[in-house]
This record gives structure tokens, sequence and C-alpha cells, in this order.
């Protein structure tokens, strides 16, 4: 298999895409006919103002929501084909989430919220905890596997969540906000380890951000308003 | 990572991690789980007790019948209910040659202040009628040999093996028994022990001839038989006019009916207890489902199938529900042998002298116990369960205000409620229904009542909101929206602690209209100031004494009371009968031709045999005289409660005409008022000592006192249970109010940042469940209040045919209310304190 | 004689062990010293030295001594020549001295009573034994003048016609006998003058007569089915306070009827090591009622078979007995007569045969041993 030709490829394929939300008696558009692409192995932020719909188009490419109209195809499967259940089942196996709150169980050490997610997957216990504690080591953070995530700081409950995403090699990376939580050193630290990560494994993610800082590390931006959804060239002023 | 893409498969269990954060949460709220599990711990106890405490007085009670009749199938006893005459026997045995027979003969004695049931056995009859007597499985070679060495040793006496050494007794000691005011010395010539001798540990064996002497009587209670047809036709043939054969152990199913209708009660009240522990746990598990809504929501988006949610919060529940209810059944054991003694001791009160005492466990209640705390826990579980399978995965929370899905879901729950409640009502309608369907609807009731308290709260809220607009510091009108916008947590917990206080109420109102119709039955039925009564079974008050009493000083006039057993088409009835008119002597319930009773031309029922019997004014008995059979209408129902097996009231006219000779068995003496009251009682004591026979003197009021102390006794259990319930409500109460505290922490450390001291927050917590636990204990009045009408007018109506009247004790309304107060402010203390160690910071750190 | 299974049950064992579920241990026996050697003799008349007889008085009840008891046995045939053995005895004994403190109750007495219904079908090879015991009062059993009665047994004594009736079923075992028997001999008086000593002490002794010979008629019930039968039969009456000695255990009795009108009666006490005492003792009584004592020196008895009773004693049931010149086997017309009952003892109906083999007469063994 050709890995150039791969890359030129739709990866995600986002087509005809709206959705609406009932609020009382009227109907909210809350994205409108949305067409996109992302490519296998690259990184594409996407750039919108509150309430532009950027969380619900994550919902939607996550399987968590059904869309009212449209497609979404991931990898050559079409998310309107599967149930909830099945979609569920496509998450655990081929997405990744990155929250802007870290969203890590508060219940389990940082080590054992990167295992979850490999036993979900079908890892042995053992396996998955050794795993987990090796990943949290190369990311220099060997000390703090048996950290719950209160015990960690923000940028440290975040890389923890970044290695969650990651862990199980998703197909796909969504990311809400990730730095939106964290200070600007520690926002920068988290996008580097991001980055590194993702291209180390050649994954494919879909950021969505308000800030330009971030939106400028991606291979591709996207923006977002009540029109629909633009490749965006070069700077802009926001 | 570019792998193509597939489905993995469905999810079967549980990831290990999933339950060790569930374990951790359990773990990190162990406060709340450990409130859980006590709530149900306490709950399957008290149904594990009363069960067992039940069953054991149940096997006691079959025991007990089967120890005083045995595997009969016939009796003779006296046409009019008096005496079998001894020669009978022996005339039956010489001249029909029936050997399955024995002569029977009982009556309490008394030894060392304990009450034993003495039997008079001939042995060597009992090894010809082989009769079955649990405890008592001797092989006829074996009584041969005890009915020989009974008859060399006259004075000997049996005894249950436990009951002896109880009161420090050795085969071969002389015992002074007493009876009848008589005290003969006997000899304790062996005791009985093995397996089923349990079932005599309250009576006492003994040749019959030394029973008649020691019972001070002569002639039999009957003769018992086990008969084939044709013999039985014969001997029918043969007996003389003034004996009955009648079949053996009828007067025994009433009996059996009465005790368990008692037992119900009981049950009924342990249920109670569960339900109230079923809330408690229904609150607990959807609190916890509640409270990681958010943990839940990440892992819905990470991929963790409904299912596996579903299982994981009822395998939680199913662990505690395990854990409670071992706990539960072995705390049932140790109180279930507290309770057997209460409840045994009740039957006795009430009905008889019950021979076993003993805790005889049976292993199938514990079973049952286990699997009702446990299959209810996981019911109990199963919405919250549901619940947390569907919780939004967690990008979606932002969307779903919870509480506002409870507003819609207030209504629905009210007329599903108001529904129970109908149907309750209607299942009441009938007069005469089982005893359990009166069980089904006072449930229903009760259930269908706590499912409008969340919908009555949130009205009464909103309405005292309303009401009071400006008026109220801000704190407090703080306080109630905070229990408005949680009513679907708050509102359960109210419910809970309603139910429970409820409970108290109305088993509260219940006893105390019991006791207060007592009184005023007593009032009633003893007329004059004292009374002088004749102790010996069967014998009247000598005539002489009779007279010299009248010449006592003090004493101004004298009514006469008669009392004899009377047999008629219901079986043994006690026939009671007084001098004066009736409506002075009784507490007429409804009597519409009272003056044909006068007149003599009638006859009264007692309350509770009227109603076992379906009897109403108007039908006729039908009754035996020693030349044949008699009938009279029945021409009133008066109220009694000195329980038995039933009772009547003959005109004296009549009850002199069956029995010309008997003297009264009591007079009530009425004193002058200036009388010294004592001294006349001292010497109407000392007079009676005169003569032969055992007699009481007893004023009015002792009798009454006494009577009361009994009833207090009698009741001690159901005290103990209420008391029970109380501590399960309690428990329910603290943990679901506090555990709703908890969770506000970080809203109250908001508040406290923004400028909030934390005694104002303090304050705002305490305010907050004082006013929660004001609202359960005024809704508990009403519930319990209805609970009571059905306890009063259905199930103790349906149980014993007491009639009772209604009495509100409004310090049970009271201690209800403080109860209720009183918990719900204990529960606020521990969130209040935490309260003040929380730093305001919190509020700011992770949103 | 015969010192019989009089109850003296003040000793008792208590079977209290049987009571509860615990599998029935086998029916406690008496113990023949404890009945019959008791030395608690106070407040008792004692047979002490000869008494004048009187009848028919001294068929009723002597009610001053502990122990009393009827005992008819004989041989009977029904019409088809089917013949049967029967065994009815009245025994009673006092549980207190007569006359000493009562209870207030009608059920109250001094006497307690035991009778043994027997019956042996030869030609089917069965044995049936029935027991029953009664107190005395309310008019359950006793004794006077004109018969005794426990409860619906009875025997009837008409002193005008001098015939005893006797009347007893058992319904359990489908047995009974209705039978009216008259003496056609009068009073044979045993041991000395009717005293009959049984062991050296003074008052070891009982007052004791015989009807050796009753003609018997009248109506046998055995397994449910009603037979008319007749034949011949033996009363023996006996009271005493107390009988055997320590060193007596037990005894064999012969009561024999020959087909020539004569009788032998014979008992053997045996002491512990089961030989004859010295004091065992008998009689011969000749066609016209004339009686010679016989001693030990007299009867010389050989055991030639024995029975293996289920309780382990084995009981000769064959014996060849020699009365100076004259021999004869004495043989137990069936093999088990033994009666299974509180107080098991081996009795039954024997034949007689002359050492040629012909048969000479019919009569009851027992053997009782401790």
């Amino acid at each position: 298999m050709n890995a150039e030709a791969d890359d030129r490829e739709a990866f995600v394929r986002v087509s005809g895409l709206s959705h609406v939300y009932a609020q009382g008696t009227q109907a909210q558009v809350v994205l409108p006919d949305l067409n996109f692409t992302l490519r296998r192995g690259e990184i594409v932020a996407l750039l919108g103002r509150s309430g532009s719909g950027k969380t619900t188009l994550l919902n939607l490419i996550s399987g968590i929501e059904a869309p009212g109209q449209g497609e979404i195809e991931i990898a050559g499967h079409a998310l309107s084909t599967l149930n909830e259940q099945a979609r569920t089942r496509f998450r655990r196996r081929h997405i990744g989430f990155i929250y802007q709150f870290f969203n890590l169980v508060p219940s389990l050490s940082a080590a054992e919220n990167i295992a979850l997610i490999l036993e979900l997957n079908g890892a042995p216990l053992k396996a998955a905890m050794t795993q987990a504690r090796d990943l949290l080591a190369s990311i220099g953070l060997g000390a703090k596997t048996g950290h719950f995530p209160a015990q960690l700081s923000g940028g440290e409950q975040q890389r923890v969540a970044i290695l969650r995403a990651l862990a199980h090699a998703p197909a796909l990376i969504l990311a809400d906000e990730p730095t939106g939580n964290l200070d600007a050193h520690s926002g920068q630290e988290m996008l580097q380890l991001l980055r590194e990560q993702l291209r180390a494994r050649r994954g494919t993610a879909l950021v969505v951000t308000h800030s330009l800082a971030v939106a400028r590390t991606a291979d591709r931006i996207l923006t977002l308003d009540e029109g629909g959804i633009h490749e965006q060239a070069g700077d802009f002023a926001w | 990572m570019n792998k193509p893409v597939t489905l993995p498969g469905r999810e079967r269990g549980v990831a290990s991690l999933l339950w060790r954060g569930a374990w951790r949460h359990a773990r990190a709220h162990r406060w709340q789980s450990g409130l859980s599990v006590l709530g149900v711990m306490l709950g399957v106890m008290m149904v594990v007790a009363v069960d067992l405490a039940n069953s054991s007085a149940r096997r006691a009670f079959e025991l007990s019948v089967a120890t005083l009749s045995g595997n009969l199938t016939h009796q003779i006893v006296a046409q009019d209910g008096g005496a079998v005459d001894d020669a009978l026997f022996g005339r039956l045995r010489t001249e029909l040659g029936i050997q399955s027979s024995a002569p029977a003969l009982s009556g309490e004695v008394s030894l060392q202040g304990r009450r034993f049931t003495l039997l008079g056995l001939d042995l060597l009859s009992e090894a010809s009628l082989e009769r079955r007597r649990p405890g008592f499985a001797a092989t006829p070679d074996a009584l041969l040999g005890l009915g020989l060495q009974a008859l060399t040793q006259p004075r000997g006496i049996l005894l249950q093996g436990e009951a002896a050494a109880t009161l420090g007794l050795a085969v071969g000691d002389t015992l002074p028994l007493r009876s009848g005011g008589n005290t003969t010395e006997v000899t304790l010539a062996a005791t009985l022990d093995g397996a089923q001798a349990n079932a005599l540990d309250k009576v006492m064996f003994a040749d019959i001839a030394l029973a008649q002497a020691v019972l001070g009587r002569s002639g039999l209670d009957s003769i018992d038989l086990r008969l084939n047809d044709a013999q039985s036709q014969t001997l029918r043939a043969w007996l003389p006019p003034e004996y009955l054969l009648i079949a053996a152990g009828g007067d025994n199913a009433t009996l059996e009916q009465l005790s368990q209708a008692f037992q119900i009660n009981l049950r009924a009240m342990s249920l109670l207890a569960l339900l109230v522990a079923a809330l408690l746990i229904y609150n607990t598990a959807s609190l916890s489902v509640l409270e990681r809504l958010p943990t839940l929501g990440v892992l819905r988006a990470l991929g963790v199938e409904r299912g596996a949610l579903l299982r994981l919060v009822l395998g939680e529940s199913a662990l505690l529900g395990l854990i409670a209810s071992s706990g539960g059944v072995a705390l049932g054991l140790l109180l279930g042998q507290v309770l057997v003694r209460f409840v045994t001791r009740t039957v006795d009160d009430l009905y008889f002298t019950l021979t076993v005492t003993r805790f005889l466990p049976d292993y199938w209640v514990l079973l049952e116990g286990l699997a009702l705390g446990l299959g209810l826990t996981v019911a109990a579980a199963l919405l919250p369960a549901l619940q947390a399978a569907n919780a939004p995965p967690i990008t979606l929370q932002r969307f779903m205000p919870q509480e506002y899905a409870w507003r819609r879901r207030l209504r629905v729950l009210a007329l599903v409620g108001l529904g129970l409640l109908a149907s309750g009502y209607a299942l009441l309608w009938p007069e005469r229904g089982a005893l359990v369907t009166g069980f089904v609807a006072l449930n229903c009731i009760v259930f269908g009542f706590c499912l409008l308290i969340p919908w009555l709260l949130s009205g009464l809220l909103a309405l005292v909101l309303a009401l009071t607009l400006r008026h109220l510091p801000q704190t407090l009108r703080l306080s109630l929206r905070n229990i408005q916008s949680g009513i679907g947590r708050t509102g359960l917990a109210v419910a809970a602690l309603c139910v429970a206080v409820s409970v108290t109420v109305g088993v509260g109102v219940m006893i105390g209209s019991f006791r207060y119709t007592i009184e005023v039955w007593l009032e009633q039925t003893l007329s004059g100031d004292v009374q002088l009564s004749r102790l010996d079974e069967g014998a009247g008050i000598d005539p002489v004494l009779e007279r010299a009493v009248l010449t006592l000083n003090g004493v101004q006039t004298a009514r006469r009371h008669y009392a004899r057993d009377l047999r008629t088409e219901f079986g043994m009835v006690r026939a009671f009968a007084h001098e004066g008119a009736a409506a002075e002597q009784l507490y007429i319930k409804d009597a519409p031709d009272l003056a044909a009773f006068d007149a003599g031309e009638a006859l009264l029922l007692a309350e509770p045999f009227a109603w076992r019997q379906a009897l109403n004014s108007g039908d006729t008995l039908r009754y035996y005289a020693p030349d044949g059979e008699r009938s009279l209408p029945v021409g009133g129902i008066y109220f009694d409660y000195t329980s038995g097996s039933g009772a009547l009231e003959l005109p004296l006219g009549r009850f002199l005409e069956l029995w010309p000779e008997q003297g009264p068995g009591q007079i009530s003496l009425t004193l002058n008022p200036n009388a010294d009251r004592a001294a006349t009682l001292n010497a109407l004591r000392e007079l009676t000592r005169n003569f032969p026979g055992s007699y009481g003197v007893a004023a009015n009021a002792e009798i009454k006192a006494l009577t009361l102390a009994i009833f207090d006794r009698t009741f001690a259990i159901t005290d103990v249970l209420r008391l029970l319930a109380l501590l399960v409500a309690f428990v329910g109460v603290l943990s679901a109010l506090s555990a709703l505290q908890l969770q506000r922490l970080r809203e109250y450390a908001l508040l406290r940042a923004s400028g909030m001291t934390a005694g104002e927050t303090s304050a705002m917590i305490l305010t907050q469940t004082a006013t929660m636990g004001l609202c359960a204990g005024l809704l508990a009045l009403p519930l319990g209040l209805m609970m009571s009408q059905v306890l009063i007018d259905v199930i103790n109506r349906r149980s014993f045919g007491w009639s009772m009247q209604h009495l509100i004790p409004w310090e049970v309304l009271g201690q209800a209310l403080a109860l209720a107060l009183g918990a719900a402010l204990l529960a606020g203390v521990y969130p209040a304190l935490r309260i003040r160690r929380l730093s305001p910071a919190l509020a700011l750190r992770e949103e | 004689m015969r010192r019989r299974k009089c109850l003296q049950v003040l000793s008792l064992p208590l079977w209290l062990s049987a009571c509860g579920e615990a599998p029935p241990t086998p029916a406690p026996r008496l113990r023949l010293n404890e009945v019959l050697g008791r030395a608690d003799t106070a407040g008792y008349l004692r047979a002490e030295a000869p008494r004048a007889f009187s009848f028919p008085a001294d068929h009723g009840p002597h009610p001053g001594f502990r122990n009393e008891w009827w005992y008819f046995t004989g041989n009977v045939a029904a019409e088809d020549d089917r013949r049967f053995g029967y065994q009815l005895t009245f025994f009673n004994s006092a549980l207190r001295p007569p006359g000493s403190a009562a209870l207030a109750s009608a059920w109250d007495g001094e006497r307690a009573w035991m009778a043994h219904l027997a019956l042996s079908d030869i030609q089917n090879q069965r044995h049936y034994a029935v027991e029953r015991f009664s107190r005395e009062n309310p008019g359950l059993a006793g004794a006077n003048g004109e018969g005794v009665w426990l409860q619906d047994w009875r025997l009837n004594f008409n002193a005008d016609s001098n015939t005893w009736t006797l009347r007893a079923f058992d319904a359990g075992h489908g047995i009974g006998i209705d039978f009216v028997l008259n003496p056609l001999k009068p009073p044979v008086l045993q041991g000395r003058d009717g005293l009959s000593q049984k062991s050296p002490e003074p008052g070891n002794a009982s007052y004791y007569y015989s009807l050796t010979r009753l003609v018997t008629a009248g109506a046998l019930r055995v397994n449910g089915q009603e037979l008319r039968v007749s034949g011949q039969s033996w009363l023996d009456r006996e009271w005493s306070t107390s009988a055997l000695a320590a060193d007596q255990s037990g005894w064999n009795w012969f009561s024999l009827q020959f087909d020539d009108g004569q009788e032998l009666m014979y008992y053997q006490l045996l002491d512990q090591q089961h030989n004859a005492h010295p004091y065992s003792a008998g009689n011969w009584t000749d066609a016209e009622a004339r009686q010679t004592y016989l001693s030990p020196a007299d009867i010389v008895l050989t055991p030639l078979d024995t029975w293996q009773s289920p309780s382990g004693i084995a009981y000769p049931t064959a014996w060849e007995l020699r009365y100076g010149e004259r021999r004869w086997h004495v043989e137990a017309a069936l093999q088990n007569q033994w009666m299974d009952l509180s107080l098991p003892y081996w009795e039954g109906a024997v034949t007689i045969r002359e050492t040629g083999g012909a048969l000479v007469g019919r009569g009851y063994l027992e053997m009782v041993r401790d």
C-alpha cells in the first residue's frame, strides 16, 4: 500500500451535514449544510465563535449524536448505517477524545484512566496497566502514575487525557478546546505533546479551538460560522 | 495507527477498572454507603426477626395444640359443659371395651411462681390409645412402664428436663404445687428429654388421680378417643344422654386463626419497615448515580455501552444488598429470639397458655430474608441503574437540565399515587374481606400517598414562597427554592421520612385508641366498687359467705354475676349472666331489642364471637341444655375484649334454668360513699379466709390497673417494632438528607465565595433539612391517621372481631413531628459542619 | 405353684430415653427377682402357716396379700379335631399396703391389674399372646365373690352351678375365648395343706390350690374366625406376699392331664446355675382325687430338646419325666409358644407319650428364666 497515495485520500468525509435542536416549540438550526474532508495523518484546526456549533459537530463526528441530515464517513464507514450501540462501540475503538475540562474519571488514577480505554478495547488489565505506565513514563509523568486526577495539575491532567485519547491507537482524535483551561505555558506544552504524539503515530486529528495561536500549529485551518465551513488560506484578523 | 476500520464486539461484562472505580467511589462516600447498608440491614433484620418469631410462635402453637389434643378423632364431653363423670370411663372400657380411649384432665398450676398446664393422664390408657403427642413419642411399651411407675409413685410428676433444670429441680425433689389456693406436695419422678420434648416446657404430667387431687376436682374434661366409624356408631348409641360425642380438635381451628391474625399484624409492620428500607436504597442508589453523572458521561463518551453501566449499578446494589441482607439476617436471628418471647407472651395473654416458649429457628425464613433483602435492593436500584445507563455522554450534559424533567414527572407520579390510593380504598369497600386484602389495601394506600408526596411538597413550597413573597429572609427563601429545585431528590427523602414516621403514627394511634376503648369498656362493665370472686374454676361463692359479706360494715349493695361454659352450635362458649339490667352491666354496641333480653327472651353476643360466626341481631343461636337443645334469638351485640374463643350473655333466668345449682362466680359490691375502703377490703379478705376454696377481692381501680398493665405488656412488641421502624426511618432520612447536602457542598462553597459567612451557610443547610423534616412530619400525620383507620377498622376487625373507639392521642402526633424534625435536623449537622471546614476556593477550582 | 409375673413395678427402669424421635428401644422386661423377691413386706399378710380353705369364698380375692392370680390353661379341639391350647390369666398386685393414705380422687386405688391371653393354633403352627394392664378405679378392674375382670376381659364364678365362665377377646390379634368350665374334681390343695413353701425363710410361701380338671366348652376366635370347641382346662390359684429367695432364678412347671383321669403337677425351682432347687415340689392326683405329695426325690426330669428364643434363652421343649418306674416324653405341641410380653416366658400346650410313642395325655408346660 502506498502511504503517500493514502495521505491524499479523504479519511473523514462530511457531506451535506446539518443539525437542528428543538428548543421549546422553536427549532434552532445549529449546523447548516456542511461539507468538508480530512485526510489521513493531517491535523486540522476548526475555528469558530462560541455557539457556532463546534461541539455539536464533534458530537456528530464521534457518533454521540446522530445528525439530522447528511452523512459522516470515517475510513469508509458511514455513521448513519450504525445504531446507537454500534456507534458507541465505534467510538470506543476508533475515536480518541480530548476535552477542555480533561474529564478524567476521578476515582481512577492517572495510569488507570489510560488503562481503562485499553481494557475496554479488550486488553487484559495487567497488560493495560503496564502499557499505561510506560506511556506516562515516556512523557515524563512516570512518578505520577498512581496519582488521582484531583492530585494532578491542570497541565498534567490534560497530558494524561492526551495519552488516554491516543493509547488505543484510534483512527481519529477529536479535541475540544484542549488548551482552553490551561495557562499559556501549559497550553504550549500540551500542544507540543499532542503534535509529537500525532506525528509519531501518523494520527489524524480535528482540533476545535477559538485560539488562533492554537490553530496555527495545525496543518490546515477550517472556520465554522452560520454560513458553513470554510478553508482558511492564511492569516486573518479574528 | 491506520488500520482497517472494524467494529469491536459487544461488551459482555464490566471492565474491572470500572468496578475498581465504583468501589473507590463507594469508599469515598462511605458515610452514605454505610447508612444505606445499615438501613437495609435494619429492614431485613426486622422482617427476619418478626418472621422467625412468628414461625417459632406458629410452630410452638401447633406443637401446643398437638400436645394438648394429639391424634384423636373424637371426644366425649358433658353436654352442659361440666365435668365428665369418672365412672363413665370405667363403663366405657368394661362395657364397650374400646381400647383407644383415655381420660383427659388439665388445669393450671403454679410452681415457684411459674405457670404450668398440669395434664392428668392415665398412662396405661394412653398406651392403648397410642396418642401421638409431640415430645412424648414414647412407645406403648414405654408408656406402660411409665404408667406402672406412676401407679407405684402416686405423688410423682413428670417435667421437661430443661424446665426442671431452670427451676433448679432434680429427680426426687419434693415440690409444692399451687392450684386454686391449695398447695399439694408432689415429687419430681422423672424428666422428659429428647428433641421434641421442647413441646412440653410448660406442661407437667401427673397421674390422673394426682391431677384431680392437686386441682381439687372430680370428673374429667373429656374422654379422648380414636375411633373408626363402626365404633363411633356403637358409642353414640351407648352414650348416656347427658354426654356428647364430638369430633376432636374442633376448637383448635379458631385458636389457630386468631394467632395467625396476630402474626399477620406483626408481619405487616415489618414489611412497612422494609418498604422504608427500599425507599432508602432507591434514594441512595439514585443519588449516587446523580452524583456520578459526569463520570458516567465520560464513560459513555469513551464508548462504554449502556448495558455495562446498567450492570455496574445493579452489581453495586446487589453487593450492597448482599452485605446488608447477610448482616440483617444475622441480627434478625438475634432479635428474633427476643421477639419470640414477646409473641408467645402476647398469644398467651390473649388466648391461652402456650406450652412452648422456645425459639425454633426456621432456616427457610433466613433464606427468605436474604432473598428479600437482596431482591429488594436490586429492584430498588433498577430505576437508578436505568438512569445511569441513559446518562448522556459528557459533551451533551450541559444541555440536559435534570430537574426540569422532574417537574413533569411529579404530575405523573401524583396521578399514579391517586390511582393507588383509590384502588386501596376500593379494596376495603366490602365489610368482610380477607385479611390479606386488608393488607394489600394498606400497602396501596401507603405507597399511593408516598407517590403524591413530591407533588404535594412542591406545591406546598410554591405556596409558601408565593405567600411570603419578600417577607422571608433571603437565606430562607433560598433554602426553600433549593428544596424545590431539587424536588426529585428532596421529594424522595421527604417521602421516605414521611412513610417511616407515619408508621409510628398509625400504630401509635391504633394502640392508643385500643387502650382508650379498653378503659371505657372497663368503666362500663365493672359495676359497683369492689369485686369478690371465687377463683376455683366452675365453683360459686359460698352462700354463707355471701350473706356474711352483705352484713359487713361499709357494704351497701351487692350484685351477682354468673359464668359457665355453654355448648352451642358453634362449640363451647363462655356464658355469662348478671343481676340487673343489661345496660348497666355491659358496654352495648348495638341492641335493637334490649328489652327482649331483659325480659329473658333473647341473648346478647360478645362482638368478637358475633363477628367470627357472622351473627347479627335477629339471628337465632342454638345451645344445649341437659334436657335437650334450646334456641334464643340474638337481641344485640356488646363490646367485649376478653378474647377467648367466644362469649355470650344469657338472661339470668335462662342461665339459672340451665344450672339451677350454680352459685355466682362473682359479686360486685357497692360501698357506702363514706366507708373506709381499705378497711372494708381488708375485712372482706379476712372474711373469705374462713371459707374453703380460694377467693379474690379487688377494688375496681386495681382491676383496671392490672388489665391495662396486661394490655401494655401485650403490646410491648408492637412498641419494639415501632421503635425499630423508626430507627430505619431515621437512618433513611439521615442518609438521604446528608447525601443531598453533601452533594451541594460545591454550591455552598460558591455562596461562601460570594460573601456568605460559614455560619450563614450552616444555618441555611439546617433550615433546609428542618423544613424537609417538618414537611415530612406534617404529611405523616394524615398518612398515619389513614393508616390507623385501616388498622383499626379493617385489620384488627378482620383479625380479632374487635371494634374500637377512635381516639387521637395528641402526644403521638407531637412525637411524630418532633421525630421528623429531629431526624432531619440531625441529618443536616454533618454537612453543616463540613461546610465550615470547606474552603470557598473549592468553588472556583474546577469550574 | 408358680411364683408369677405378678407385677411389682417400683423398680421398673424408666424408659424416658425412648421419648423423642430416637428409634423405640425394645420393650423393657420385668425382672423376676424384683417382682417376686421383694423384702418390703410391711403392712401385708403373709403365708406363714396352713389355713382353712373355704369354697366358694376362696375362689374370690384375698386383699391383704400383695399378689394374687387366677391362672387358666387348657387343651381344646374343634369339631374337626383342630387342636388349640389356651391360657387366660388375671394377676393383681398391691401398690401399697391396704388401708394406707389415699389421694382424693376416684382414680386412686390400692391395686394394679395385669392379664394375659394366649392361644396356640397347633395345626397352623401359630401362637398368639396379648397382655393388658389396668388400674383398679374407677371400676376398671377388680375381683369379688362373683368373678374377676380387667376391663372387658372377665371370668365369672357361679357358686350354685359350680360353673366358671371365661370371656376375653382381642381385636388387634383377632383372638378370643368365650368358655364355660365345670370342675370334675374338688380343689386340690398344693404344698402342705395349701401352704406352698418356696424357700426356707418363713413367709416366703403362697397359699396355693388347683382345679386339676375342668370340662371346657364354648367358642374360640382365631384369625378372626369363630369355632365351637371343647376340651379340658386347669386352674391354678395362688396368693402370697413374697416367694422367691435370692438364690432362685426361675422354674419349670408341669400340669399334666392323663387320659386315664389322673393328673400330675410338678414345679422344679431353679437355682442361679439353673439346677434343680431343693424346694421344688409337686402333687399326684388319681382318678378318685386322692393326692400324693411329690418331692424332688420322686421326680427325675431330663431335657431332650431345646428351643432358642429370640431373647437368647434356650427353653427345653421336650422332656423325659420319670416318676418311680413310670416314664413319659412330654413334648411341646408347638415349639414357639413364647410369651413375648413385658415379662417374657415360655408357656404352652404339651403332649404326653409313653416310651412306645402312644399318646396318653395332654397338659401345659411353663418355663420361666430370670
